[in-house]
């Protein structure tokens, strides 16, 4: 993939994050949204947002799940390298997006 | 305890505060508390390398968190810094801290400032977990020579 700076393909993104998202575990992920934007800095970045299934919200097990899941879309997408993006990550749990009405969850 | 061990315990007692129906104030402070203790972490342990300890405070006045961000948003671009020839697990932990101080510096800044944004407790959980992560990698890897340069770069502008 070819990366130009300042340019993004969103199509070519799209489907990249799609294809990376399949390979996340289906039983703790309920959907994986993006955008594209600047962070705080001014910086290019890309922003996940991912709704996790109540079982994988689990306090206990949320470092791990989340670190994986996060670890999976960097290595999949490799959105600094591929498409000058830097990535972060916000997760909720089912029960709590349930409750809430923003669209860039939805 | 150290203040960063404070501030981090702070970060997670505030998430736990009322699991039930957390308030925003306490989700929005542990969030920028957890950022903090990571700042403050790599702090200390910069300075701690400074021999004459009644200077090491005010060394520590010279980071910047700007440059903190950069340098550490660059750690993860594998076309700058290839560590060609590193053990790759130690590269990968330095990887996870680096990636944590800029996602918790950046969602500290709309913790502290975004009246739009919406925090759920999840989502503080995860800033929380995320910073004591990194604690617990950089520990492990603290005493290895990329990480101690790591820490260099952190008081050193890189020149665009």
């Amino acid at each position: 993939m070819p990366y130009i700076p300042g340019f993004v393909n969103q199509a070519q993104l799209a489907k990249a994050v799609e294809e990376a998202a399949k390979k996340l575990n289906k039983g703790d992920v309920v959907r994986v949204n993006h955008s594209i934007g600047a962070d705080t800095g001014g910086e290019p970045s890309i922003f996940f947002r991912i709704v996790l299934s109540d079982a994988a919200s689990r306090e206990d097990t949320l470092a791990d799940v989340t670190g994986d899941i996060a670890t999976t879309l960097f290595d999949e997408i490799r959105p600094i390298e591929n498409w000058g993006l830097t990535p972060y990550f916000r997760f909720r749990s089912q029960s709590e997006q349930a409750t809430r009405s923003e669209p860039e969850w939805a | 305890m150290a203040y960063h061990d404070d501030l981090l315990q702070q970060a997670i007692d505030l998430a736990d505060k009322n699991p039930a129906s957390p308030t925003q104030a306490d989700l929005r402070r542990s969030v920028s508390t957890a950022y903090y203790a990571l700042f403050h972490l790599l702090i200390s342990e910069t300075i701690a390398h400074w021999n004459l300890a009644s200077s090491r405070d005010a060394l520590g006045r010279m980071f910047e968190h700007s440059v903190m961000r950069k340098v550490s948003g660059r750690i993860s671009d594998s076309r700058i810094f290839p560590f060609t020839g590193e053990d790759p697990k130690v590269v990968q932990n330095l990887k996870t801290v680096a990636q944590a101080f800029v996602e918790l510096q950046d969602n500290r800044h709309i913790a502290d400032y975004d009246n739009t944004t919406f925090w759920t407790r999840t989502e503080a959980l995860r800033e929380v977990t995320t910073a004591a992560k990194a604690f617990s990698t950089w520990r492990a890897i603290k005493n290895k020579k990329i990480a101690q340069d790591y820490l260099v770069s952190l008081l050193i502008k890189p020149r665009d």
